[in-house]
């Protein structure tokens, strides 16, 4: 692994949303088809094969929220739900 | 004077070339439906019945029809640019929610919550190919990720065949680490020509469920075949059961590739052919996000190793 994506999911009041399902939807090469569980506190981390752009969707109950972002050793980013 | 550990003697064979993995005969083992409603499929059928019904509605027409916007692009991109492609769900999104899991097919299909050796949690999809075994992809099982907590064999699998949402029509049980199978083309490198797994069960807890066939078939018996699959996708309610259908896009001796619509959670589910009513797998799902998606291909030792399994 070359990479790794760390993020945090919150609802639309800035809160953590614990089992949001959070996916690599994309990326510049074939991707496990398996979704991550965030924990306690909205957090998650993915190791990525590669260096690149990888898009990121979380989905809650009702709500998803998606970002795209360019690795290169790490990246961090923030999904709000609704 | 150098100790030569290995037996001269021991007979060696030239390893298998990838194409003759795949055979000429047709190697197939026979699904069960288990124990109570069953949906079948009627003669010459080769999608699930609820997708016949679909295609039919489709065909002639169901009332009034909202504009085909499938092919237009969101606004926002007139203004940033396009987004990074998605291509896991291939076109239109035309995935069927199946909420009868407590019959036969569906019951066979598995949601699986995997938690991995550093505790994290992830979701995933089995199938039952027999009474005590579930066959998943390999990453649903041992994740690589090297130099981290989380790499190897995941710590457990918690496992609910049929589960519609919140119900559990067979309840839910947790597969410990040392009940989990793959191959060492898996384990030791994060090949996806590999990436297959097993929950081996104490318990024949598919006698109630059924299972799946699965067959090894030639390049000819496959292509032009309708492929079916169900599973657990993350991008719909929690825990629902979805499936689709789509055509072979390409075949490789170790891989098949399709464009069923998938999304993250589905990885594992079994991707089957229906021929004459019965149902065999033909593939694990393991992979999309970038072209079409793909499984790993039930070739001759993926079938050897799917039947030593099941036991």
């Amino acid at each position: 692994m070359t990479g790794r994506i760390r993020g945090i999911v919150l609802d639309a009041d800035g809160g953590p949303v614990p089992d949001a399902r959070v996916a690599l939807e994309a990326g510049p090469v074939p991707l496990p088809d398996v979704a991550l569980l965030t924990g306690e506190d909205g957090t998650f981390s993915f190791d990525v094969p590669q260096e690149g752009e990888y898009a990121v969707v979380a989905h809650g109950e009702g709500t998803s929220a998606r970002a795209v972002v360019a690795v290169r050793a790490a990246a961090r980013i923030e999904l709000v739900l609704g | 004077m150098s100790h030569d550990t290995i037996n001269p003697h021991e007979p060696v064979a030239p390893e298998t070339e990838p194409a003759d993995e795949v055979g000429t005969d047709e190697l197939s083992e026979g699904p069960a439906s288990g124990e109570g409603t069953e949906e079948r499929v009627a003669d010459g059928l080769d999608m699930e019945p609820v997708a016949a019904a679909m295609a039919m509605a489709e065909a002639f027409g169901a009332g009034e029809q909202a504009p085909d916007t499938s092919g237009l692009r969101p606004i926002g991109e007139a203004t940033y640019g396009p987004p990074v492609e998605t291509e896991t769900v291939q076109g239109p999104d035309n995935r069927v929610h199946i909420t009868t899991t407590g019959s036969y097919p569906w019951r066979v299909h598995c949601s699986l919550i995997i938690t991995a050796n550093d505790g994290t949690r992830w979701i995933g999809t089995g199938w039952f190919n027999g009474p005590r075994s579930i066959i998943t992809a390999g990453h649903c099982v041992f994740i690589h990720a090297p130099d981290t907590p989380r790499h190897g064999w995941v710590r457990s699998i918690q496992v609910m065949p049929g589960r519609n949402g919140a119900s559990l029509p067979f309840g839910s049980f947790v597969v410990p680490r040392a009940q989990l199978r793959s191959v060492h083309g898996w384990t030791s490198s994060p090949n996806h020509e590999f990436d297959y797994g097993a929950m081996l069960l104490t318990e024949p807890k598919g006698d109630q469920t059924g299972w799946l066939g699965f067959a090894a078939w030639p390049d000819a018996t496959l292509q032009g075949r309708t492929l079916n699959l169900s599973g657990y996708p993350g991008d719909k309610p929690s825990g629902t059961q979805w499936y689709h259908w789509s055509a072979v896009a390409a075949l490789s001796p170790r891989k098949v590739y399709y464009t069923l619509d998938t999304a993250g959670g589905q990885s594992g589910s079994g991707v089957y052919v229906i021929q004459d009513g019965s149902r065999y797998a033909v593939a694990i799902h393991a992979y999309g996000g970038s072209g079409s998606n793909s499984g790993t291909r039930i070739n001759t030792p993926v079938f050897d190793n799917l039947k030593l399994w099941k036991g």
